[in-house]
């Protein structure tokens, strides 16, 4: 597309309302065109400028109580010698490797037996169809994780050496997810959860909670709801409503910075 | 860091220089942000999404990303202000796109919109002011447009609506859409020219 085309098409695009090959061609010709890249900044700015011309409703102050909330959830510090305590703990060098896809899209396929076979039975099975189509999801959201070219994944190590419970974070930077997934987990009481916490160097972050089922868990995560950076995962027992700070982290790893 | 700034020294503190801090995790920071832009983020995707629960959502969203990822702002590619307003209308018109809410954008008109304009009784009027001053300059602008191009403009704008849906929705030339958009845009740039210079837009 050439200069003169790109121009006349600036407004609409600052607007929003190119269409999305009209969208393409601008945005690869401002890469290398100083002079309408130029032009487009401006545009932009007149655009945003229009949103000055709306009715201004004052916000809700229950919506500015909530993002503060919010906010200050997301800053609980971890105890610095709980980090200390945990490195101490754990043997050093669960890296990230390459292998283990494979296990488990065949998990992922086994799930998908498993609720095939539950649509055959008879009604009584509903639910557990809706539990299992559930975990489904939470399959497919792997599988886009685990197909994704920039897939990594970290082994977490269980504190207790003698423990059987395994666990493995994957993610994908440009799949946006990542998931948690534990073997061989003890049974939980009455009112517990499992919890997951990524660690970065002042903060703890709570990552969301999961129940078993014959010993396995799963957690899958969206990574914009997730810290930068963290420099360890692990895997806590909370009360159902979840904790604020971490308790002992059974499962753990850090990741090699 | 002088964390034993008050409330008011946060308030004068320009944009640039809240975001800073919310690199550094400064809470105070933050809701002071909120406080200078919260009606303002609100109210653009209120305008966008014609629901009150869903511009609420969606602020949310955008504030606790802002806080959680102060680093998707890029201050060498422009001004806060326009950075936050954009991801704000972008982030309501793909609620709406997703959600099939293509009802009609009716718009008020600027006399309409300024009586609705609230009285200045936050903790930081002087901002608010400066806000409402470039509000007014805005609105005038766009008041002098002739309507059949401010009409286009602010279905585009606030509607989320591509040039080829809007002509559809008016049923008009689809060359008569793209010229009414350019002239129209021509005429706002050039009526806010020493605001865009001058980098208060």
């Amino acid at each position: 597309m050439k200069c003169e085309q790109v121009r006349d098409l600036l407004d609409a695009y600052a607007l929003g309302a190119a269409e999305a090959d009209e969208a393409n061609a601008i945005e690869e010709h401002v890469a290398d065109c100083v002079r309408c890249w130029s032009s487009l900044s401006e545009a932009q700015r007149a655009a945003a400028s229009i949103a000055l011309s709306t009715a201004f409703q004052r916000a809700p102050q229950s919506l500015r109580n909530r993002i503060l909330d919010e906010a200050q959830r997301g800053e609980r510090r971890v105890a610095p010698n709980l980090l200390q305590l945990a490195r101490r703990l754990m043997p050093v060098g669960a890296g990230v490797v390459a292998a283990g896809a494979a296990a488990s899209l065949g998990f992922a396929i086994f799930l998908q037996t498993e609720v095939s076979d539950l649509r055959s039975d008879n009604n009584q099975l509903v639910a557990e169809i809706e539990t299992a189509d559930a975990r489904l999801s939470q399959q497919q959201q792997l599988l886009t994780v685990l197909s994704a070219p920039d897939f990594q994944q970290i082994t977490l190590e269980a504190r207790d050496p003698t423990s059987p419970s395994t666990a493995v974070y994957q993610w994908s930077d440009s799949g946006g997810t990542a998931a948690l997934l534990c073997n061989n987990l003890a049974s939980l009481q009455q009112g517990q959860v499992y919890q997951v916490w990524l660690i970065t160097e002042v903060d703890s972050y709570s990552a969301g909670s999961f129940q078993t089922w014959d010993g396995i868990g799963q957690l899958s995560m969206d990574l914009d709801d997730l810290p930068e950076h963290p420099i360890a995962i692990g895997v806590s027992i909370e009360d159902t409503d979840g904790a604020v700070e971490p308790g002992e982290m059974f499962l753990f790893a850090e990741f090699q910075q | 860091m002088n964390v034993s700034s008050s409330d008011s020294d946060y308030a004068e503190l320009g944009d640039e220089e809240l975001m800073q801090r919310l690199h550094h995790r400064d809470q105070r920071a933050f809701e002071a942000i909120f406080d200078r832009y919260g009606d303002l983020v609100y109210s653009t995707a209120l305008r966008v999404l014609r629901d009150t629960q869903l511009a609420e959502d969606v602020s949310q969203e955008i504030f606790v990303r802002l806080w959680r990822k102060p680093q998707s702002y890029v201050a060498e590619r422009g001004r806060f202000l326009t950075w936050l307003i954009s991801v704000t209308r972008n982030r309501a018109v793909d609620e709406v796109r997703s959600r099939g809410r293509r009802q009609r954008h009716e718009t008020a008109s600027p006399e309409e919109q300024e009586r609705e304009l609230p009285a200045s009784d936050s903790i930081d009027p002087a901002l608010n002011a400066q806000l409402a001053e470039q509000a007014r300059i805005v609105r005038a602008a766009l008041a002098e447009l002739p309507p059949e191009q401010r009409e286009i403009i602010e279905l585009a704008y606030f509607g989320g609506l591509t040039q080829q849906e809007i002509s559809d929705r008016l049923d008009q030339p689809l060359g008569t859409v793209k010229t009414r958009i350019r002239l129209g845009m021509q005429k706002l740039r050039a009526a806010l020219a020493p605001q865009i210079r001058s980098e208060q837009i």
